[in-house]
Order: structure tokens, then sequence, then C-alpha cells
């Protein structure tokens, strides 16, 4: 198992000129499946997943002077992910000239490719009700569910208030409930 | 991933109560990637990064942003060309017009004499296309009979400056 580097080392590596691709490096290795697991979710393809992936840390590099301090690392990248997530799903919805499918609908028949979905049929369930609910909602219910995330530290990623976060969860959880239940 | 110990108890419980089918669901490992598709990732980073120079974003960036900039300026200044024409444009209009006197509100000397200024006419009546109206004016007026010679108003002022008779006519014979 890889040792995680601490984030004040990253950071002090990074303020350096020439350590900086390096303590980059270890910033991609730190929070690459994180990132990755966060918009996989949400865009279901890998090779979307992908993309967004390395465009989010591309983005980190290229705003790394805007960092500041007082704020977490994992903070800052986690809302650098959200927001390219949120923002590719609204543009590939955009792009749908007629709308007669959602991109969740698209979605969902990602779910019976065997080549990118490999749980049972109950998860392929779960995977079919989330899509069921709106794109920011699923995105609390993923860093709540999947990624086991307080909601004080999606609060500091999403920018929403603690209360309104519970609020969102648990109006996920009863659709995803009765979804489960009716199928 | 993080540690399940980061979810309190309570909010397990309240999970199995309010949805006991998903709260006994298992995750994890449903979804499937490329066979060592992280150990590439950062490299892959890395290459796109030196690909880019390192700061080619972020030259698109201020390139993306001084065309911003240059649109939002431009539209602007079209915005000030249209307001400046619309209060120009009226006044402008309204100066043009001849002016006319009315009961309530003779025009001033000066009126005319900016109406004249600003129009064409003067040139044109030099040119002889169009009769002085002045002339016509003047030949309209009303005369004042001095014994069994009529004479304009401005011909008896003439004659009185030029002379010391003036005291000898009274405003009544000069009509006013």
């Amino acid at each position: 198992m890889v040792t995680e580097t601490p984030d004040s080392q990253i950071l002090e590596l990074l303020r350096n000129d020439d350590s900086k691709r390096y303590g980059f490096n270890l910033l991609v290795i730190k929070y690459q499946q994180k990132i990755y697991w966060l918009v996989r979710r949400m865009v279901l393809d890998h090779e979307d997943a992908n993309d967004i992936t390395q465009n989010i840390f591309l983005k980190v590099w290229e705003n790394l002077s805007s960092f500041r301090a007082d704020s977490q690392l994992y903070t800052w990248i986690y809302r650098i992910g959200v927001n390219e997530a949120l923002s590719f799903l609204k543009k590939k919805n955009l792009r749908r000239f007629v709308p007669f499918f959602t991109v969740e609908q698209k979605l969902s028949e990602t779910l019976n490719d065997d080549n990118f979905f490999k749980g049972d049929e109950v998860q392929r369930k779960l995977q079919l009700a989330l899509l069921k609910l709106p794109a920011k909602q699923r995105l609390v219910f993923n860093m709540k569910y999947f990624e086991l995330m307080k909601y004080e530290e999606i609060s500091e990623v999403t920018g929403t208030s603690v209360g309104a976060l519970k609020a969102s969860y648990h109006i996920a959880v009863r659709k995803i409930e009765e979804f489960l239940k009716a199928n | 991933m993080v540690d399940k110990g980061q979810i309190s108890d309570s909010e397990d419980e309240q999970l199995a109560h309010q949805a006991p089918e998903l709260f006994g669901m298992k995750h994890g490992g449903e979804f499937s990637i490329p066979d060592g598709y992280f150990d590439t990732l950062p490299s892959l980073i890395q290459s796109r990064l030196s690909a880019q120079g390192g700061k080619s974003k972020t030259a698109r960036s201020f390139y993306h942003s001084a065309r911003t900039r240059w649109i939002m300026g431009t539209s602007a200044i079209a915005a000030a060309v249209v307001v400046i024409l619309l209060i120009v444009l009226p006044a402008t209009r309204q100066s043009n017009l001849p002016v006319t006197a009315t009961a309530d509100q003779p025009a001033a000397a000066a009126d005319y004499a900016d109406y004249i200024d600003e129009s064409s006419i003067v040139d044109v009546m030099l040119a002889g296309q169009v009769p002085d109206p002045f002339a016509i004016a003047e030949n309209n007026r009303p005369k004042i009979m001095i014994g069994n010679t009529a004479f304009t108003r401005d011909e008896i002022v003439n004659y009185l400056v030029e002379t010391d008779h003036n005291d000898q006519l009274s405003h009544e014979d000069l009509g006013q």
C-alpha cells in the first residue's frame, strides 16, 4: 500500500518552483482515486470519467496560485471536481438538440454494458434509482452514501448549508427506497 | 476510501429505519476500470501538462478573458453611441425646424438669425434663386403719409438721424 503524503508536505513542494511538478505528481497520486470515483458515479462512463478527471487535475495545476491556505486542499480539489462533473452533465444535456431522452436516460443504457458495469441486479437497480434524482441531489447522495463524507465536509465542497444537505439527502434516500421497493 | 467509522451510529440507525432496502445493500466495486488505470493516470496527466507547456490553459484563459473584455468594451461603446445619438438627434432635428412665431411666443430676432445662419437660405438668395423675403416684407409694410408723400418707417428714421428735425414730428406721425 502506498503511503499517502501529508497535504502540508505537498503544499510545501508546490510552493517551490523546482519541486512543483514533483509535488503535483504526489497530489495526483493521493487524490486521483477519490476524484475519479466522485466523477465516475456521476457520469457512469469510464471514458468520460477519465477525461473529466484529467481536466480536473489540469485545472488544479493551473489554479494553484489561487489556492488559499486557509481552506483544506482536498476540499478545494473536490470543489473543482464537483463543478467539472456538474458542468459536463449540463453541457451534455444542452448538446442534445432533440431532447426526447435526457442524459440520465442515456446513461441508464450504460448500466447494461458489461464492460463498464459489473455489479449485481440490486446494485444496477440502485444506479437506476440514482439516475432518477436531480444531478445535485445525486451528487450529495453519492458523497454521503458512497464516499462517507460528513455533512460539514460536503458543505465546504458544495457551498450548501448542512441543513439543506441533510434535507436533500433524506429526500434522496426516500425516493431511492421507494424505487427499490417498487421495482 | 473513507473509513466507515466517519458515519455516526445514529445516522446508520436512522438510515436503517428510514430505508431498510438501501441500508442492507452492499456497495463498491460495481464499476469496472481498465487494469492498471490508476498506475498510469499520473503520468498521463503529467504528459498532458508537458504538452501544454505548463501554462497553455492559462494563456487560453488570458486570451478568453481578453476576448471577453474586448466584446464587453465594444458593446459598451456601441451602447453609449446609440444613447448619445438618441439624445442628440432629436435636439438637432428640432434646431433645424424653421422658426415659427406664435401669438403666445413671438420668435426672438436671435432665433431668426440663428435659423438663417444655419440654413442655406442666404446662399440661395445671393444666387438670386429666391426673392429676398426681407425686401418683400419691407415693401409690404404700411407707409406713413407726410403731406402727399408716402414714406417707410426706416426712411423717416434715417432722415431724422441725419437731420435734427426729429423734434418736429410727433409719435403719431411716425405710426407708433
